[in-house]
């Protein structure tokens, strides 16, 4: 018994570290990926079970590819929690990263944001996805390829297409902001603001 | 200049709910500080058995109904015959009544066998192996799949890739002409995602007559010869004697080895 105690505790000390390292690291980022995903409270309930299902796990993490595991196991338990709210309907959009506007949103929300955010919920869950993953999360490409389940290779397609079709949309946008009686208020913005950038 | 990328990636950022505060970090907050002292209290009793069992090791993210849309099943080319310690063998091609062929890959053994049934079935098809790069590196955390490519040259038109694979699983049929996958959900990483359907196959529906005269369909698979977890198989359909389109779309960067974490 002695002898376990003795090994045991320097172990428990250095998982301790570690895991407070990772926690250290990564709760911050974990906790706004799962919060543009759902409510603040349940954002931190399911970070928190993240970290949990982190601590179990602890011995099996592996260094290089650990900041993943915690995206997708994050991801899914997203996934057991909005099916335990009965809400699986609506699964599949919600997790493709649409993002969640509150009733209680600002009035005053800036024109451009409304307008980005109407274009961006218009692109398919994928599209979506891959955005967020990149421009949000702002995860590399291998790694966001891990937590959306597929290849680089095809999250870089991906990627290609949403942004494309992003573009797209913008452009639509303008050509029927220009019609007459038409005015699209955030868009005129967004394009003053490209003009500037150009 | 101001290019598609960059409006798009100004736009999506803009389109960002909640921006990261980086002044006053969250865990440090008494939210996260306590979260953290019930985290390590846990006494790690509940931690996920060192060896799976290997139902859980492949599971279909997409349906895949092995007929599916495409129609009840008249003449069975090939069947997963003997089974491989209970699961299925390696492959079977089915002919349904309406001429489409549904492929389901139960691993990748008998790759001679599969070309066979393939070709009895009608369908234009090559059967080889793909280096470890094309298939990704072994990595048995990371999801399986199957990535399926396409000409661009003749799929550009997103129905054409479309009927080509009619019967498949949605996310095949219908993610546009250039590529699409069938994914299986890496292990030990929670429930699967709502929506999918367990099983034990990478199954598609490929239709002989809407495949471009002079083009192939190449199924590539990593050259160890076994499914190992986080390398995919390839469905690539070009020209007839092309090299297999390894996912790199055109105009796109090299992969890149996976970054460590910051």
């Amino acid at each position: 018994m002695g002898m376990t105690t003795h090994r045991q505790v320097p172990e428990m000390d250095s998982d301790r570290e570690r895991f407070e390292a990772l926690y250290r690291k990564y709760y911050d980022e974990i906790l706004y990926f799962v919060t543009r995903r759902t409510d603040p409270q349940t954002a931190r309930d399911v970070t928190a079970e993240t970290f949990l299902a982190a601590w179990r796990r602890l011995a099996t993490l592996q260094g290089s590819k650990e900041r993943a595991w915690l995206y997708v196991t994050a991801r899914n338990m997203l996934t057991n929690e909005y099916r335990g709210q009965g809400r699986r309907a609506r699964l599949d959009q919600r997790l493709q990263s649409q993002p969640r506007i509150d009733a209680g949103d600002p009035a005053d929300r800036v024109t451009d944001e409304l307008h980005a955010r109407q274009l961006f919920d218009r692109l398919p869950p994928k599209d979506r996805e891959a955005l967020a993953l990149t421009e949000w999360e702002q995860l590399d490409v291998v790694t966001a390829a891990r937590v959306a389940g597929c290849s680089p290779a095809t999250f870089r397609v991906r990627l290609h297409r949403a942004r494309r079709r992003l573009a797209a949309a913008h452009e639509r946008s303008l050509s029927e902001s220009a019609e007459p009686d038409a005015p699209a208020q955030g868009a005129v913005s967004l394009q003053l603001a490209e003009e500037a950038l150009s | 200049m101001n290019s598609r990328t960059d409006i798009a990636t100004t736009l999506a950022r803009a389109a960002n709910p909640a921006e990261r505060d980086t002044t006053s970090p969250a865990w440090a907050d008494a939210e996260g500080k306590a979260a953290f002292e019930r985290i390590i209290a846990d006494p790690r009793t509940e931690a996920a058995p060192a060896h799976r069992p290997p139902r859980l090791r492949r599971r279909l993210v997409v349906g895949a109904a092995l007929a599916g849309a495409a129609g009840a099943a008249v003449a069975i080319v090939g069947l997963p015959g003997a089974t491989h310690n209970g699961a299925p063998s390696a492959s079977a091609v089915t002919k349904n009544a309406d001429g489409s062929v549904t492929v389901a890959i139960g691993d990748y053994r008998d790759l001679p066998g599969l070309q066979a049934k393939l070709r009895a079935a009608g369908v234009r098809a090559d059967v080889q192996t793909i280096t470890d790069e094309c298939a990704g590196e072994p990595d048995p955390g990371a999801a399986v799949h199957a990535v399926f490519n396409g000409d661009l040259s003749t799929f550009t038109d997103g129905h054409t890739w479309q009927r080509l694979f009619a019967g498949s699983p949605d996310n095949l049929a219908g993610d546009g002409p250039i590529t699409a996958e069938v994914i299986i959900l890496p292990d030990g990483v929670g429930e699967p995602i709502p929506g999918s359907k367990p099983g034990p196959f990478i199954s598609f529906t490929v239709n002989p007559g809407e495949l471009p005269p002079g083009d192939t369909i190449t199924l590539g698979f990593p050259q160890s010869g076994s499914p190992k977890a986080g390398q995919a198989m390839v469905v690539d359909v070009e020209k007839t004697g092309t090299p297999i389109n390894c996912t790199r779309p055109t105009g796109s960067a090299a992969p890149t080895t996976p970054a460590p974490p910051s």
